[in-house]
């Protein structure tokens, strides 16, 4: 599990920067709404469509909504319990 | 105003514990809002600004000093009642902004009430005052009011340099009372308190993702709802318009709605069910909506087949390898039902073009609200899948009742407000309405006609029927059912509908079936309330009670 939420986590890290984010002061324990990293609403519905894309993971209007108060750790292990069971790792691996 | 200053705005705010409803307007500026941001809009000229063009947040700050010095002239102050019955939304939140400046408690009341019905609102407050504009004022002319009557226009007229200094709210100060829809009678005076009519922007709407939204509010202002949508447009930092009622009122305000978006192009809508249905009448694909990524609906659930005409028009953010974010068509809709009671909406539920979840679905409760369904006759609570009293516990709950603590405390169960809603929860936690109590029908033998759920039924089965409403009652010892129909534009008014409705309907209530009544647009029979909800109680006075005859 640590593995892949790793990875995932590398794929968040890259996505904000490329998406012109700075995420040097943005780790496990930051939030990624207001009382964090405050993602603005377009840009956190982009991370979570770049991550449903990558992972093959789906999240619901409500989910994505909420997302707000979310950590990027606890984000990391949401995506990490909803990959489909084999190659999910590999294919993180594949862009890590 | 750049991210990290809004940010850091949004922040003191939600960390300031003395910000409520009563000093959002000051507590922004405090925490250091540019004067030159955005205030609100109003489609209305303002004191000699023009309708259209953005108050900035100083120029707001500004015509509310102005009311605040001319009222508190005429010896208005802490606690004193002051009813607000006009059109205009700038009179009505211009006016509510100052009272609350002063420490008064606004009464805002619809326009769309009847002189003799207002009149009555207004003696029963005991207040110290009203605000009018003209039109109202020649409405309430022949009613002993007993209170001054003030100009509205006049007090905009008011010094902003001689303004007091604003009141220092508590969290327990009344700063608005509001009046329920009277859907199912007559309007009832809601208390809101500094802090409950601000707890669900403090605990959901300000810890939200930042986002640069332009709002449009189509709501009657004069409501918790129109006062929470303005108060969070401030807070966010978001540009506001707020319309004001056109066009004969809200219940028929869908043309000027379509065109208010086009004008103003917001990504964010926010309205009433009244609304969504009168926008159904239209070929939203021949309007101009693109810019809209968000309806936001509070006040009665709404029904599946407005939304889906919604979510199909304006636009949502999508994601590919190839080409990025980019906008494509379709756009969410928020459905939050709520009242003047619960001060929030209660529930919410995301529907897109690609969702299913309806039926009456009401979504989950909001995090601050604790829901629980009672069955009233022994106090405990239903089952899952059985149908029962909703009882809310929430932060954003009003105080009560004003002048009438029979209302308040009979509405009151095992420390829950009951908010007169039937509802049953499904197995993963979602609520679905089924009818507001007073127009639900027991048929005996544990069957019960809900006449909410009966409209979602027929809507769905019917694409030719634009809007329904169920009417049921008893008649002597009989139950009977009487539904009316609006029919989309160019549906066969020659139709039978029959089969479709008695299916809908159901086993028991289809049995009481009396009448299918087709009925157009303006049409006598369909009793409007101000808020353009359908007024049940009146119909089954008018069509039950009264007429025998089919």
């Amino acid at each position: 599990m640590t593995a892949t939420t790793d990875l995932i986590r590398q794929f968040i890290f890259g996505s904000l920067r490329e998406m012109n984010y700075e995420t040097d002061d943005i780790d496990n324990d930051t939030q990624l709404g207001p009382r964090g990293a405050d993602l603005a609403s377009l840009a956190l519905v982009e991370l979570a469509l770049r991550v449903e894309d990558e992972f093959g993971v789906k999240f619901s209007e409500e989910e994505a909504e909420e997302l707000a108060g979310k950590t990027v750790g606890e984000f990391c292990v949401i995506v990490a319990e909803r990959l489909p069971v084999g190659g999910a790792a590999e294919r993180a691996g594949d862009t890590a | 105003m750049s991210a990290p200053e809004i940010r850091d705005i949004r922040a003191a705010l939600t960390a300031d514990p003395d910000v409520g409803a009563g000093n959002a307007l000051v507590k922004v500026i405090e925490h250091g809002a540019a004067l030159d941001g955005p205030g609100i809009t109003f489609d209305v000229d303002v004191d000699g600004h023009p309708g259209w063009q953005p108050l900035t947040l100083g120029m707001l700050r500004d015509r509310v000093a102005a009311r605040a010095s001319w009222l508190h002239s005429r010896g208005i102050g802490p606690r004193d009642p002051v009813a607000v019955y006009a059109t205009s939304s700038a009179d009505i939140l211009l006016n509510f902004m100052a009272l609350t400046w002063l420490g008064a408690i606004p009464a805002l009341m619809n326009g769309a009430i009847s002189g003799d019905i207002a009149a009555g609102y207004i003696q029963r407050l005991r207040g110290t005052g009203v605000i009018t504009d003209v039109a109202h004022r020649e409405l309430l002319s022949g009613h002993d009011l007993g209170v001054p009557v003030h100009d509205a226009a006049e007090a905009g007229t008011g010094d902003p340099g001689r303004a007091p200094a604003h009141y220092r709210h508590h969290a327990d100060d009344p700063v608005a009372i509001t009046h329920s829809s009277g859907t199912t009678r007559v309007p009832a005076a809601v208390v809101h308190s500094h802090s409950s009519l601000f707890a669900a922007i403090r605990r959901v709407h300000l810890a939200a993702a930042r986002a640069a939204e332009r709002t449009l509010c189509v709501m009657p202002a004069a409501h918790a709802a129109g006062i929470l949508s303005t108060q969070l447009a401030l807070c966010n930092r978001h540009e506001h318009l707020f319309l004001s009622a056109q066009d004969g009122g809200h219940s028929r305000s869908a043309a000027g709605v379509l065109d208010a978006i086009e004008r103003w192009r917001p990504t964010g809508v926010y309205g009433f069910a009244v609304t969504w249905s009168e926008l159904a009448r239209f070929n939203l694909a021949e309007r101009d909506l693109s810019s809209v990524r968000m309806w936001f609906n509070t006040g009665d659930c709404v029904h599946e087949a407005h939304v889906r005409k919604l979510v199909a028009a304006g636009s949502h953010l999508a994601y590919s390898r190839d080409k990025g974010a980019v906008l494509v068509p379709g756009s969410k809709f928020i459905d939050g039902i709520g009242s003047s009671e619960m001060g929030h909406s209660g529930f919410h539920v995301t529907h897109t073009s690609t969702s299913n979840r309806y039926g009456r679905c009401v979504g989950k409760p909001y995090d601050f609200a604790q829901i629980t369904l009672f069955d009233l006759e022994d106090g405990a609570e239903v089952p899952v899948g059985k149908v029962g009293h909703v009882g809310m516990k929430s932060p954003t709950l009003a105080i009560g009742y004003w002048n009438d603590s029979v209302a308040t405390f009979r509405t009151r169960h095992q420390g829950y407000y009951l908010t007169g809603d039937l509802m049953y929860r499904d197995d993963d936690g979602y609520y679905y309405h089924v009818d507001r109590l007073a127009d639900a029908v027991d048929l005996g033998d544990g069957n019960w006609l809900y006449t909410a759920m009966s409209e979602e039924r027929v809507l769905a089965r019917c694409p030719d029927v634009r809007d329904c409403t169920v009417i049921a009652g008893r008649v002597d010892t009989a139950v009977v059912t009487d539904v009316f129909l609006l029919l989309a534009p160019g549906a066969d008014a020659g139709a039978d509908h029959g089969a479709a409705v008695r299916e809908a309907l159901g086993g028991p209530a289809a049995a009481t079936l009396r009448r299918i009544v087709i009925a157009a647009d303006g049409d006598e029979g369909i009793v409007l309330g101000p808020t353009g909800k359908v007024r049940k109680f009146l119909m089954r006075q008018r069509h039950l009670a009264g007429a025998g005859a089919p």
